[in-house]
């Protein structure tokens, strides 16, 4: 069986001009790439192409990629970074376009209308939803905690290695963010357990 | 237990992160305790859910479309720095270019000093055109604008 090659080698061949190292680094980490920008923003709307930003990041400034963190936190800063530029450009937007709420709810509304109820499926994808809306709901720091937490299964060390913060910061702020999730899902879990 | 319904430590619980004697005491707690219970289902629900809802895939030459866009910015930097590195050039070759003018024009432009006739030499020697006429004898006209508004 042919041995797959670690971070660091990829990282490495790439830099002495193999580009096959950058795709495999790609493909290595897009998958989680991509779903930490959706849990992140709750739309699908901006993923392909913040994915794709975070990726141009990595081509351009690897060279100067030191190897003091592992690779994928490296990466995941870099697409947590864009996803704070993409939340302040929003509420830009939002501030300066009234519209925008107007066509958003009405939006909603009709979807709601023309939603199919008996479909499984749906009823799936609405309950996914209710999960991402209710991350949304969280501040910032602790939405990131309990993304890298839950969703990237890194320890308090790595979290706090990740973020720059003390593992007690992490350690709180995962506490406070399950004890919001659990009351903003309440009826969810009513429901489900 | 401090309180009867440690929520913070069913957080650490739920994570691996107690000490062995904590994790202990948890687990007694929650032998006796259904509202803490149904706590630790939910945390552990919650980790589930999040992971579901983390069902979001990228197009299939999502590798080919980052590599193309890549190369693109960094042949388009390559351009821009090379252009930058000849506007540069230009403009200090330019800037040399109008000192070297300006000094030109400033050496054809000035003119003789003033010749100051002797009687003018009777000026009192305190003053600053007394000063320089006593020594020099003639003086240029920006002194000679200057000494007559001081007088």
């Amino acid at each position: 069986m042919e041995h797959s090659p670690d971070d660091f080698q990829l990282v490495e061949a790439f830099r002495k001009g193999d580009e096959k190292a950058f795709e495999e680094i790609v493909r290595r980490y897009q998958r989680q790439v991509a779903n930490i920008i959706y849990l992140t923003l709750g739309s699908r709307e901006e993923v392909d192409d913040l994915s794709q930003e975070v990726f141009i990041r990595v081509y351009r400034s690897i060279g100067r990629f030191q190897f003091d963190a592992s690779l994928y936190s490296w990466i995941y800063r870099i697409a947590v970074n864009l996803c704070i530029d993409e939340v302040r450009r929003k509420k830009i937007r939002k501030a300066i376009s009234l519209e925008f709420f107007t066509e958003r709810r009405l939006e909603g509304e009709k979807r709601s209308k023309e939603r199919p109820t008996a479909s499984d499926e749906v009823t799936k994808e609405e309950k996914k939803k209710v999960i991402v809306d209710a991350l949304q709901k969280l501040s910032p720091v602790h939405r990131m905690v309990i993304l890298l937490r839950e969703y990237e299964d890194m320890s308090y060390e790595e979290i706090a290695e990740t973020l720059h913060i003390s593992t007690q910061a992490v350690k709180s702020r995962i506490f406070r963010a399950r004890e919001e999730l659990r009351k903003s899902l309440k009826d969810y879990f009513k429901e489900r357990l | 237990m401090k309180t009867n319904h440690p929520e913070q430590l069913l957080s650490f619980y739920v994570d691996n992160e107690l000490a062995e004697e904590e994790r202990r005491e948890i687990s007694e707690h929650l032998a006796s305790c259904e509202s803490c219970r149904l706590a630790l289902e939910e945390l552990r629900a919650l980790r589930v859910r999040i992971r579901e809802a983390a069902d979001v895939s990228l197009p299939d030459n999502f590798v080919y479309s980052v590599l193309r866009s890549a190369r693109r910015e960094q042949e388009n930097s390559v351009v821009w720095i090379s252009t930058e590195r000849f506007a540069r050039n230009v403009v200090v070759v330019l800037s040399v270019l109008v000192l070297m003018l300006v000094g030109l024009g400033t050496f054809l432009r000035s003119e003789p000093p003033i010749r100051v006739d002797r009687y003018l030499i009777t000026e009192p020697t305190d003053t600053l055109a007394g000063q320089v006429l006593g020594t020099q004898g003639e003086i240029s006209k920006d002194v000679m604008v200057y000494a007559v508004l001081t007088k």
